[in-house]
This record gives C-alpha cells, sequence and structure tokens, in this order.
C-alpha cells in the first residue's frame, strides 16, 4: 500500500506522473534546554512551528536533570485568532516522551511549551520534531 | 503465457480520502522511512563530571539519511542524572537533549530529521557525566537510509 500525504494537487501530480518523488517531506526539530529554573510555572514559545508552516506535529519528549520531583508538561497551541488548544498536560518523573499523532500545525498560531517546575534549580530539555508537507 | 498485472492502492491522506488505482505500469519510489536502518555505535569511559563526544561524519553515515532514534546508557547508578546531547556541527543547530538514568527510559527519538554532511558538517553526540566518577558510557545511534 502507497501512502500519499499532501494536498489533493500534490496527490493528482502524483498520480499524472506515475510516480512520487523520493523525498515528500521534511522532518524539522526544536530542541530548548531550559538552565536552572526556579519552582513553579515557566513557559516557552517554540518558535519554528509558530512560524505557520503547514504539516504535522509528531513527536514530544521532555526530560530533566532533577531525578526526585514529578513536574507537569503542557503543549499548547495558540490560534491567531485567540483560541487555545490545549493538547497534552502530563505528570512527569525524569523523563518522558509522546508521540502526538501528527498533529496539523494549521492554523496558524504559536505552539508552546508549559512547565511546572516541583523541584528548585531544575533543568529541562525539551524536543519537538513535526513534519513539513 | 501468463501476463501478471500488478495493482496497486493509494491511500490520500488530506483534506480529502481517496483510493485510486495506478495504472499497472506505475511505480512509486520508496519513500523516506521506508529504508533500511544502520547503527552507529559508541562508547568510551568519561571522567567524572565532564564532557565527552563522538563525531559521526559523511564517511559513515553517508548522504541525505534521517536521524531516527538514539539508544543510551552510562554505568552510573548514582543519583545524578546523566546526559545525552547531539549537535550539528559547526552549525551548533541542537537535534535533541535528553537526560536518563540507570532506571529510566533510555531509547529518544530524533523525527527522522533529515541529515546532509556532504559539506563536512558532522553530528556530535556529546556525553555529559554528571556522576561524579568515571563512568562507562555509550549507546547506537540509528538512522535511516532512504
Amino acid at each position: 500500500m502507497t501512502v500519499i500525504r499532501g494536498s489533493i494537487d500534490k496527490v493528482k501530480e502524483v498520480l499524472k506522473k506515475g510516480y512520487e518523488e523520493p523525498i515528500v517531506q521534511t522532518t524539522r526539530g526544536y530542541s530548548l534546554n531550559t538552565g536552572a529554573l526556579g519552582a513553579g510555572i515557566h513557559t516557552y514559545a517554540l518558535p519554528a512551528i509558530a512560524l505557520g508552516t503547514l504539516g504535522y506535529v509528531k513527536r514530544f519528549s521532555i526530560s530533566t536533570n532533577d531525578g526526585t520531583a514529578v513536574h507537569t508538561v503542557q503543549l499548547r497551541r495558540t490560534t491567531i485568532d485567540g483560541n487555545v488548544w490545549d493538547f497534552h498536560v502530563s505528570y512527569f518523573y525524569r523523563n518522558y516522551e509522546w508521540e502526538l499523532g501528527d498533529i496539523p500545525i494549521y492554523p496558524v498560531g504559536t505552539w508552546s511549551v508549559i512547565i511546572t517546575n516541583n523541584a528548585a534549580g531544575a533543568i529541562f530539555a525539551v524536543n519537538v520534531y513535526w513534519i513539513e508537507s | 503465457m501468463f501476463i501478471g498485472l500488478k495493482v496497486k492502492m493509494t491511500v490520500i491522506h488530506g483534506d480529502i480520502y481517496q483510493i485510486f488505482e495506478i495504472e499497472k505500469d506505475a511505480y512509486t519510489q520508496p519513500f523516506p522511512g521506508s529504508g533500511n536502518i544502520a547503527p552507529y555505535s559508541f562508547a568510551a569511559v568519561i571522567a567524572g563530571t565532564s564532557t565527552g563526544y563522538f563525531s559521526l561524519t559523511e564517511a559513515n553515515f553517508g548522504t541525505h539519511n534521517l536521524l531516527h532514534n538514539i539508544i543510551i546508557s552510562s554505568s552510573s547508578v548514582a543519583a545524578a542524572m546523566q546526559r545525552v546531547y547531539l549537535i550539528h556541527y559547526p552549525n551548533m543547530t541542537v537535534l535533541g537533549d535528553f537526560y536518563f538514568r540507570y532506571d529510566t527510559i533510555s531509547q529518544f527519538f530524533l523525527g527522522d530529521i533529515e541529515m546532509d554532511l556532504t559539506d563536512g558538517s558532522s553530528i556530535r553526540i556529546y556525553l555529559e557525566n554528571n556522576s561524579g566518577a568515571n563512568e562507562w558510557m555509550g549507546g547506537v545511534l540509528w538512522y535511516v537510509v532512504p
């Protein structure tokens, strides 16, 4: 089975040619190391995704150098008309990875990661990967 | 004489889902992620509270391959978290940054990011030992050859 992912015009083009060019998707990543944070809520915008490119957010991971406390992470999209979509809220311990199921980046807006740090001085490493189409 | 008829089914992901039948001589070239997975193994003793790195170059990585995942471990059973992070050098783009410990998950996915090292650049795998003692640290970086 062949899967063609993209606009209907793109799919028609592939069918007309009879084959698909080998590289049709580009995955990009954004990695953030917060440095030491005080206890409480910290919000980070994801600038690359905020550019509004069509595509799909694919995978998200977070880990911390703190080996004791349970922390909270939240992935949020705010659209240009101000609507807030919270895609994921989770408690995690030491490290955590989540498959996002190809959430469309559209409609254009900003994506942010909200970390609730329950151990003063903890460092967090955040990784987000998405597909451009 | 028997003449075989090849029929391929296409599923379209997009605004509309449709199924098309591609004519018998049509073919689809390999899709990213459908190729072979190749390993790059690394291991070293890292001095207490210091960082070492390995370089993955075009010579062993090839061209236009996709970073898939990294599996990492260390000999430390200390309370401190260990760290592994990947840099596209000399661009200094961070490709992934992960903390781990002997009792946490130690496989991290890298999103199948396409890398081109033909310009002489490399992928550096930094191993940060935070245990305070000399530790073995090592693992495997897996990449996809489309």
